[in-house]
């Protein structure tokens, strides 16, 4: 296994501390990602999953020393090496409005590039393969008003301006929220091909567990700021009752699987997709 | 980026539960106190008042508890632009009258004991209203704030206008204020995680700050737009029509001798002030 | 036709603009809803549910075709506030429809609105906080409220209003699994005192409960049928670019192997105890 690119351990962050309104989002969190892997960071609302996303990519820096390691850096160090952190880890948000700036799409997804101070024809270049990463046309889209998208088309916008900074790892926070089944499948669809072909890193958040099969290898389930479960994604998934209790939904196979054998009927290991799931029971009733 | 979350949190909503005498004081109050102190700090321009205010304020903020390092935290963002007015103000105060000391003069540049006094008297001001206005909001929730602006502006109605409408518009202004700095930290996050450095480092980088602000600023506006557009419609949905709502008579009890002495009290303080304020100075 | 509680009839909506050719949203809808019925309304993104959702409460008025609610014409303009009486709506983003700083202000919004007397509006709070349970809640500010809880709460601002009928406008859509679960079963027990629910969803679990799916392509109604039939045929559902619950999908393959499996279930628990059955039978 490589080094860990991103390394935390032992991480706690409360907000205003010393004020009577402190709120502490993450308690003693062990986490770590490695290149290559592709991960589920999952927990119900408030469970401090946007904050501990926050700390993978340097925005949010520990108090303490040796606590966060995101490539190579100490994040508790100078703002200065931080910086150049965003270059290998991006960060998508939840609402692609919330992450488009300029007038003209182009001029968007062209800032993080900029930024890194490419020439014109790198800077283009980057544009060009940005757009075509997320399935848009450069030259219809790159003088498209970036306010006049539909909302499909921004969030397909905000992605490709985050890619065009070429990360290593791409964090995406709860960026299936609301989308339509279709939306949805389109995106977990290029986030898996991202994935499996050109080795992109993934840690993805959500709260709804049935995006992270066929997905991601690996779940983490944070509760109240503390890590509650985590292990392969068909042993996290598969915890039914336990996640129940945290306040989460397991998938409805894996749900289906436990109703079974509280029945009796034990599949060999839990499905997580319809298929794996029609092949598992078909075997079970007619060996 | 700490200090985006500070700005966020310690926003509006600083309330401090509590049981000081300032906290038992009705709302409606508050604010006129308030109101009588920031009209006696803008008008008074000597030292002596100043220096009767500002212990006033201090002594205030030190029985609610509240730290002062509070009030100035406030103030480290603008201290350049602070300085900067104040270097302004002593320097081209302009011409000094008959009654004046100089003492430094060369061509249009000159440091006068008025010019001395306006900036000490400036800072002071500023002190003054950053810490009744941390009072004011530590000592009272956003609920009771917007009632107690309700209150005033229901007279608004006797005279034909929209003073219902108004303490609407301005409850839901007050309850938007958070979440629209929110918006702006998750916009702000956005931006750095792509590459744009805000923070400001170095005397001559605001400009390229003041430029990457101005780029958060459209975006919030839209973000905005689009909220009170929903919001509106979400209305129009609860029968909001304008004009027909029924007022909220119920909330503020009578006046008791105690809140009317204390009004009364620190108006006539404030009046005291002025008057011998404009006493001194003449 | 009689005692329908909403009838639509021939609706069509397109909303042009001078400088853009008519962009039409609604075609030739026409549909009936009856007291105590729940229905779901499907459809890719940009179909025409939302725009559908708030002709029932006259938020949006027909191109051509009408919309009766209790009756009532919602173009008639002396009529609207009756007609948002009885339709309420609750939307997807928790916080673009809360008025109030604290939580029984807000469920007073209202009532106040149509211009009740202050007991009137005391006893109509109460009674709503209690249908969703947030009755100690009462004097919380409003954001604190968890996202599940501010729909409770938006729900609660409706139901004050006394309404026959609720629709939901992708109002679970941004909750995680707890927040869902807490307003689906408000929601139950709503229909157990007779509301009417109208669920704008594309959680397809969320149809599956319902008694009658309404599916919307393109601004046309292309399917009304109880779930059990309307997710029966998965390549006809693709087609609109929807699907099927995986729970459905799942007892469909099966069925075509194991036969006695029924291919209808649309739960989890049903399909485990057919399967089981099955194992017995084996």
């Amino acid at each position: 296994m490589t080094d860990p690119i991103i390394e935390i351990s032992g991480l706690t962050h409360t907000y205003l501390q010393g004020t009577p309104r402190a709120v502490t989002a993450l308690s003693d969190v062990d986490f770590s990602l490695s290149l290559s892997e592709a991960v589920g960071l999952v927990g119900p609302s408030g469970a401090g999953k946007s904050t501990l996303a926050q700390f993978c990519n340097g925005l949010l820096r520990p108090a303490a020393r040796q606590v966060v390691q995101v490539a190579g850096i100490d994040t508790a160090q100078s703002s200065a090496l931080v910086q150049t952190i965003h270059q290998r880890i991006g960060l998508v948000f939840q609402n692609p409005s919330d992450q488009l700036f300029e007038q003209y799409v182009g001029d968007d997804v062209a800032y993080g590039p900029r930024q890194l101070g490419l020439t014109r024809e790198q800077v283009s270049e980057r544009v060009r393969w940005a757009l075509s990463m997320v399935g848009l046309d450069f030259d219809s889209f790159v003088n498209r008003f970036t306010f006049s998208l539909s909302g499909g088309e921004m969030r397909r916008v905000a992605l490709a301006g985050v890619l065009a900074l070429r990360p290593d790892v791409l964090i995406l926070d709860e960026t299936t929220a609301g989308l339509d089944p279709q939306g949805r499948a389109e995106l977990l669809d290029l986030l898996s091909r991202w994935h499996k072909d050109a080795g992109l890193t993934l840690l993805l958040i959500t709260t709804r567990l049935s995006d992270l099969p066929d997905l991601v290898d690996r779940v983490v389930v944070l509760k109240c700021g503390r890590v509650a479960l985590e292990g392969s994604t068909v042993d996290v998934l598969g915890q039914s009752s336990s996640l129940a209790g945290l306040g989460l939904a397991a998938p409805p196979m894996a749900q289906l699987s436990h109703h079974l054998s509280r029945g009796g009927l034990d599949l060999p290991s839990v499905p997580l997709t319809v298929s794996q799931a029609e092949d598992a029971i078909c075997k079970a009733l007619r060996p | 980026m700490q200090s985006l979350e500070t700005l966020r949190h310690a926003s509006i909503c600083q309330y401090v539960p509590g049981d000081t005498v300032i906290h038992r004081m009705d709302v409606r109050v508050k604010l006129l106190c308030l109101l009588s102190l920031i009209t006696a700090a803008t008008i008074c321009g000597s030292y002596v008042s100043h220096v009767a205010l500002l212990s006033l304020c201090l002594l205030a903020t030190a029985s609610m508890r509240v730290p002062l390092r509070r009030v100035l935290a406030s103030i480290k963002p603008a201290l350049p632009i602070i300085a900067f007015m104040s270097t302004l103000q002593l320097l081209f105060h302009g011409d000094p009258t008959p009654t004046d000391t100089i003492l430094y003069q060369s061509g249009i540049v000159s440091i006068t004991a008025s010019s001395i006094r306006s900036v000490v008297v400036s800072l002071s001001r500023l002190l003054e209203l950053l810490s009744l206005v941390t009072l004011l909001t530590s000592a009272a929730t956003m609920a009771q704030l917007s009632h107690g602006i309700a209150w005033f502006l229901r007279p608004l109605d006797a005279i034909g206008l929209p003073g219902d409408e108004m303490s609407l518009v301005f409850t839901i202004a007050l309850r938007f204020l958070p979440i629209l700095a929110l918006q702006l930290e998750t916009l702000a996050k956005a931006q750095i995680s792509r590459g744009g450095n805000l923070s400001t480092r170095g005397r001559w980088k605001f400009v390229g700050t003041t430029r990457r602000a101005l780029a958060l600023v459209v975006p919030l506006f839209l973000d905005a737009f689009r909220r009170s557009e929903r919001l509106a419609v979400a209305m129009e949905a609860r029968c909001c029509t304008g004009g027909s709502r029924a007022r909220r008579s119920t909330e503020h009890s009578a006046w008791r001798i105690g809140d009317l002495a204390l009004t009364v009290g620190v108006a006539l303080l404030s009046l005291a002030l002025i008057v011998g304020d404009q006493i001194i100075l003449h | 036709m009689t005692g329908a509680l909403i009838q639509i009839e021939g609706l069509s909506y397109s909303y042009g603009s001078s400088d853009r050719p008519e962009a039409v949203a609604l075609r030739d809808i026409s549909l009936d809803i009856h007291p105590g019925e729940y229905l779901s309304i499907l459809g890719h993104n940009g179909s025409g549910k939302s725009t559908l959702a708030r002709h029932m409460n006259a938020l949006l008025r027909p191109t051509a075709g009408r919309v009766l609610v209790a009756g009532w014409d919602t173009r008639d303009p002396s009529r609207t506030v009756d007609i948002r009486r009885t339709v309420g709506m609750v939307f997807q983003i928790p916080d673009d429809q809360i008025v109030g700083t604290i939580v029984e202000e807000d469920v007073a919004f209202g009532p106040e609105n149509l211009g009740l007397a202050q007991s009137e509006v005391h006893r109509r709070v109460d009674r709503a906080l209690d249908m969703v349970g947030l009755r100690e809640w009462r004097d919380v500010p409003t954001h604190l409220l968890s996202p599940g809880h501010k729909q409770l709460l938006a729900i609660a601002g409706m139901l004050a209003l006394g309404p026959a009928c609720l629709v939901l406008d992708e109002a679970t859509a941004l909750l995680d699994a707890e927040g869902r679960a807490t307003v689906l079963s408000v929601l139950d027990e709503l229909r157990r005192q007779g509301l009417a629910i109208m669920a704008i969803t594309h959680v397809l679990d969320e149809a599956a409960r319902t008694d009658r799916v309404i599916v919307l392509d393109e601004g046309r109604m292309v399917l009304d049928e109880p779930p059990r039939q309307a997710f029966s045929n998965r390549e006809r559902l693709r087609r609109l670019r929807l699907d099927i619950p995986q729970v459905t999908d799942l007892a469909q393959r099966l069925h075509h192997r194991i036969p006695c499996i029924r291919p209808d279930c649309l739960e989890v628990a049903a399909l485990s105890d057919e399967i089981l059955e099955a194992m017995g039978k084996s």
